[in-house]
């Protein structure tokens, strides 16, 4: 198993496989921040998106390609992501690491007398 | 009320340019474009004009890290003209400087002066000691580097404050090099150790070593660069006036 994913890369990865909100939808780096903030349910840094995104890719774990831009944006291109096989197997990897880790739990957990 | 996007409003260019700068190369266009695009659709109409601004100046602060300043610093020096003629003069600059105070170390070396001989010639006003050549030429040669190098980056610029900057760090590296070979050459002359004292032979003679002339030349550069700089940034203007013309 490859290493584990960080629970902020999962976030990430988990908005190109279902995007919830009608920007994300749209799989270039504003719908995945817009997507982020709303999956995490906080104010995210643009900057650590962006970062994540390039880390994922060099790790294989998504790709991109650039797309031609809008009058609103001054004709910058759109980098739109695409989630990669690795990077599937690479979320349901920190899914199953995520249940070992809890397994035998009760839920919800209480401290300890 | 939401009011249309405009494609006109942008955001502060400067931070535009900075955000540009700290982006790797590939991300550039995309990356801003994605910020304009929340700006102009999101920001702007939703948060006004200041607050907008302040927004995208906060996103501009999440991409500054150690490794993009880094990168926009390698950049930089790789892509940036002005830095490129920058960058020769001050280190021509530094090693004039240089070579001048090594110079007169060399001489006081060779025929030293007594520190609280000339003290004490100053106190009975007796100022015959700075009729020697080895006294001042050094001082007018550091200012004459110092002038120069500052006209000379703010004519090749036309900043004036080129000028400024290629003087004082001109300055500052060329004080600081002297001062670390003056240093060495302390530690490597030193006699042998007074076995009275604690204190390692060489290190006693770090009270000979000028270290206040870092400074000292900084705030020199600064002035006379400054100085330079505004002869320079003349000579900018008036021979671009004369190609035109």
């Amino acid at each position: 198993m490859a290493d584990v994913l960080g629970a902020f890369e999962q976030a990430v990865l988990l908005c190109l496989v279902r995007p919830v909100t009608a920007l994300g939808k749209e799989a270039y780096g504003r719908g995945i921040l817009t997507e982020v903030r709303h999956r995490l349910g906080r104010e995210v840094a643009a900057g650590a998106v962006y970062a994540t995104l390039d880390r994922l890719e060099q790790k294989g774990l998504i790709s991109s390609e650039l797309e031609a831009g809008t009058a609103v944006r001054a004709g910058r291109p759109r980098r739109c992501y695409a989630i990669a096989p690795a990077g599937v197997r690479a979320l349901n990897d920190a899914k199953a690491a995520s249940e070992r880790l809890y397994a035998g739990m009760r839920w919800p957990l209480r401290s300890p007398r | 009320m939401m009011s249309r996007p405009s494609t006109d409003a942008r955001p502060p260019a400067w931070a535009e340019s900075v955000l540009r700068l700290l982006l790797p190369p590939r991300n550039r266009d995309s990356v801003s474009g994605d910020l304009l695009e929340e700006y102009r659709d999101v920001v702007l109409p939703s948060r006004g004009v200041l607050r907008a601004k302040l927004w995208y100046v906060r996103q501009l602060v999440s991409f500054v890290t150690v490794t993009s300043v880094g990168r926009a610093s390698i950049d930089w020096m790789k892509e940036d003209v002005m830095f490129e003629r920058l960058w020769r003069v001050t280190l021509v600059c530094s090693l004039l400087v240089a070579a001048v105070l090594l110079t007169r170390f060399l001489f006081d070396v060779i025929d030293p002066v007594d520190p609280v001989e000339r003290f004490l010639a100053q106190v009975r006003d007796d100022y015959s000691e700075f009729n020697y050549p080895r006294r001042w030429v050094p001082a007018v040669a550091v200012g004459a580097i110092l002038i120069g190098g500052g006209l000379f980056a703010a004519w090749r610029t036309s900043r004036i404050a080129m000028g400024t900057m290629a003087a004082a760090i001109a300055s500052a590296a060329g004080s600081v090099i002297y001062v670390t070979l003056v240093v060495l050459v302390n530690i490597l002359s030193a006699p042998s150790p007074d076995p009275l004292s604690d204190v390692p032979a060489g290190l006693r003679y770090f009270g000979n070593v000028p270290t206040m002339l870092v400074p000292v030349l900084a705030m020199l550069g600064i002035l006379l660069g400054t100085i330079g700089g505004l002869f320079g940034r003349a000579i900018h203007v008036i021979r671009t006036a004369q190609s035109h013309g």
